[in-house]
C-alpha cells in the first residue's frame, strides 16, 4: 500500500523543523520513527500534504540526568531506553516497559516523543509517564511550555500538542530501580495491549496506571486510595475498573477489559518487588 | 545460490491487501479511533492539497516537492546506490524495484510479519514501514549482501542445515532479523531467540527449526570469532 502524495521536509534543527510547521499549518504532520504515523499514511487513514522529517534530530535524542529528574529528548528511541543504565538505576519502570514495545525492529525506529505525541491510550509508555507525574516539555514558535502528564492526554489520539508545536522532551521523577511491575496482557507477540496495569512504588505510595483502559491512559485512584489506607493487593485491585471507559472491540468487551484491569493490577501489586 | 528462493522479477506494484477483516483486526481499525482519523482525512479530501514549492532558506530545513522525484543516495550491500524517487516511496519499494534487489519480500505490508527486514545502519527494520528518504545516506544490508562471494554467512549455512526454513517467504527477513538480533545478543538462550525474533511470522515451521538455526548461527559465529581471535594471538607470539 501507497500513502497519498506528500512534500517531504527534512528538518535539520529544531527551529527549521518549528519553521516548517508554522508555515504550512496543520498540512504539516511531523514524522519520527514513523511506526505509528507510516501504516497510518499506508490506510490513507492520515493524509499530511507535508511531512516534516525529525528523525536527524540527533540534538533531540539523549537520556540525561536532570537531578530529581531523569531528562529523555522526545527522538530517544525505544532501543536507547531499554539498553540505558542511567534509567535502569533512577527510573527502572521506564526501561522495563520500553522493552514491552513491539518487537526488536519497531523498537529500534519508534521514539518516546511519538509514543506520547500519538495519544493513543493502548500504548505502553504513556500511562508509565502518567503514574510517576512525568512532566513533557513542548516547544512551539513562541516558546517553550512544560505541561504535566496529567493535563497531557485529552481524548482519543488527542494530546495538547497544538499542530505548529514540537514535544522535545519528557522528565521523569526518579523513582528507583525497581518496586515496580508491568503486566501486559495481549494475544500476539508484538501486539499492543487489550489491557496493561503498571504498579511503581514512590517513596511511601504505590501508583497505578492503566493502558487501553478509556480514551486516554489513566490513573487508578481508587487503587492507589485503597492501597493508601492500607488495603490488600486483592482488595486494592477491586477498585481498579473504577471510573474507566473501556471501549468494546474485535478483541475484548468493556466487561471483559475490566476483568482483566482487576487482574493485572492484582498480579502487578503482587509481584511490585 | 542462497537458500531463500527469490522471485525472478519484481512486481511492477505493492501488493495491496484490502480485505476488511485483516483491516479490523489491525489496531488502526480498533474501536472509536478510526472515525477520528477518517473524519480528518474526510475534511481534506481524499487528495492531499497541493502546496506549492518553495526553498525557505530561512528555516534551514531541505525542502523537496511533492510529486517531483527527489534524489536519494544509500550504500546497499556495500555498494553506492542513487535514485530519482518520489517521496512517498518506502523502502522495500525502493529496494525491489529502483535497485533490482528482489531477495527481501513484502509479506503483509502492515508492519506485523517482518518478511521485509533489512538492515539499516546495522539495526533491523520494516522496510514496509520505512520511506527510502528516511534512508537517505544510510548503509542498508539486504538478504543479498549477507554471504562472501561462494561463502555463505553463518546464519544461511544454520537455515540450511538445521531445516530453518519450507516455502522460504518468511526467511529473508528471519534471516536479517536474526543477523540484527545475534549482533545485540551474542549469547542468547532459547527463549531470547524468541522474543528477539517476535516482530517476524513464519506460516510453515512452526518455529521450532527456526529458533534452532539462530542458535546454532550463534554458537558457529562464536567459534569463528574465537578462531579468529586465537589466530591474532598466534600471529602476535610469532611476530606475523
Ligand atoms: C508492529 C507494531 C507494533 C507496535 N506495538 C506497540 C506496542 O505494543 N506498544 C506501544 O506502545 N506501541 C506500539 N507500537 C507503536 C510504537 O510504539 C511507536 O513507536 C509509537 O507509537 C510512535 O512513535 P514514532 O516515533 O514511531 O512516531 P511516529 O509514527 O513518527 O509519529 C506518531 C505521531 O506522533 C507525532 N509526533 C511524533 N513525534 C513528535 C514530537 N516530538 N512532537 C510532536 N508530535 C510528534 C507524529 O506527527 C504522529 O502524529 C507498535 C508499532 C508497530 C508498527
Ligand atoms: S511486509 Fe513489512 S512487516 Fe510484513
Ligand atoms: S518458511 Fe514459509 S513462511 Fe516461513
Amino acid at each position: 500500500m501507497i500513502p497519498a502524495s506528500f512534500e517531504y521536509v527534512r528538518a535539520d534543527s529544531v527551529d527549521g523543523l518549528l519553521g516548517a510547521l508554522t508555515e504550512h499549518g496543520d498540512e504539516a504532520k511531523i514524522l519520527a520513527g514513523g511506526m505509528s504515523l507510516i501504516p497510518l499514511m499506508k490506510f490513507r487513514l492520515a493524509v499530511p500534504s507535508v511531512l516534516v522529517d525529525a528523525g536527524r534530530l540527533d540534538d533531540l535524542r539523549y537520556i540525561r540526568d536532570g537531578g530529581d529528574h531523569v531528562a529523555i529528548g522526545a527522538l530517544t528511541r525505544h532501543r536507547d531506553l531499554e539498553t540505558n543504565d542511567l534509567l535502569g538505576a533512577e527510573c527502572g519502570v521506564v526501561r522495563a516497559v520500553a522493552a514491552e514495545v513491539g518487537d526488536n525492529q519497531v523498537r529500534h525506529r519508534g521514539t518516546i516523543g511519538g509514543s506520547v505525541a500519538h495519544g493513543d491510550s493502548a500504548s505502553d509508555l504513556p500511562a508509565v509517564l502518567l503514574a510517576l507525574d512525568a512532566d513533557f516539555v513542548i516547544r512551539g514558535a513562541s516558546g517553550e511550555r512544560v505541561v504535566a502528564a496529567a493535563d497531557f492526554f485529552t481524548g482519543y489520539f488527542e494530546t495538547v500538542i497544538a499542530p505548529d508545536e514540537l514535544l522535545t522532551e519528557v522528565r521523569v521523577p526518579k523513582s528507583g530501580p525497581a518496586g515496580f511491575s508491568y503486566q501486559k496482557f495481549n494475544r500476539r507477540a508484538q501486539d499492543w495491549a487489550i489491557v496493561g496495569s503498571v504498579a511503581v512504588r514512590v517513596g511511601d505510595s504505590t501508583r497505578v496506571g492503566l493502558v487501553n483502559m478509556g480514551p486516554t491512559p489513566l490513573r487508578a485512584r481508587g487503587v492507589e486510595m485503597a492501597l493508601a489506607e492500607g488495603a490488600s493487593a486483592t482488595d486494592a485491585a477491586g477498585a481498579a475498573a473504577e471510573g474507566t471507559e473501556a471501549s468494546a472491540d474485535i478483541n475484548a468487551t468493556a466487561e471483559y477489559r475490566g476483568h482483566l484491569a482487576r487482574v493485572l493490577t492484582r498480579r502487578a501489586l503482587e509481584a511490585m518487588v | 545460490m542462497l537458500p531463500s528462493c527469490s522471485t525472478p522479477q519484481a512486481p511492477s506494484r505493492e501488493r495491496v491487501t484490502r480485505d476488511r477483516e485483516f483491516r479490523r483486526r489491525t489496531r488502526f481499525w480498533n474501536s472509536q479511533t478510526d472515525v477520528t482519523f477518517t473524519e480528518r482525512s474526510e475534511q481534506r479530501g481524499s487528495e492531499p492539497k497541493k502546496i506549492a514549492c518553495t526553498e525557505t532558506a530561512s528555516v534551514r530545513a531541505e525542502v523537496t516537492c511533492q510529486d517531483a522525484a527527489m534524489q536519494i543516495a544509500m550504500l546497499v550491500n556495500g555498494v553506492g546506490q542513487s535514485h530519482d524517487v518520489e517521496a512517498r516511496t518506502l523502502l522495500v519499494q525502493y529496494l525491489r524495484e529502483s535497485c533490482t534487489l528482489t531477495g527481501t519480500k513484502v509479506g503483509c505490508d502492515t508492519s506485523s510479519c517482518g518478511a521485509c527486514t533489512v538492515l539499516v545502519d546495522g539495526e533491523s527494520v520494516k522496510s514496509c514501514t520505512m520511506f527510502a528518504a528516511q534512508a537517505d545516506g544510510a548503509d542498508v544490508t539486504t538478504v543479498e549482501g549477507l554471504a562472501d562471494g561462494p561463502n555463505w554467512h553463518a546464519i544461511q549455512t544454520a537455515f540450511h542445515e538445521q531445516h530453518g526454513l519450507k516455502c522460504g517467504y518468511c526467511t529473508a527477513g528471519m534471516m536479517m532479523a536474526a543477523v540484527g538480533f545475534l549482533a545485540e545478543n551474542p549469547n542468547p538462550t532459547d527463549r531470547d531467540v524468541r522474543l528477539g525474533l517476535e516482530g517476524n511470522l513464519c506460516r510453515c515451521t512452526g518455529y521450532q527449526n527456526i529458533v534452532a538455526s539462530v542458535l546454532a548461527a550463534a554458537d558457529s559465529m562464536k567459534l569463528g570469532s574465537m578462531k579468529l581471535g586465537s589466530m591474532e594471538a598466534d600471529s602476535m607470539e610469532t611476530g606475523q
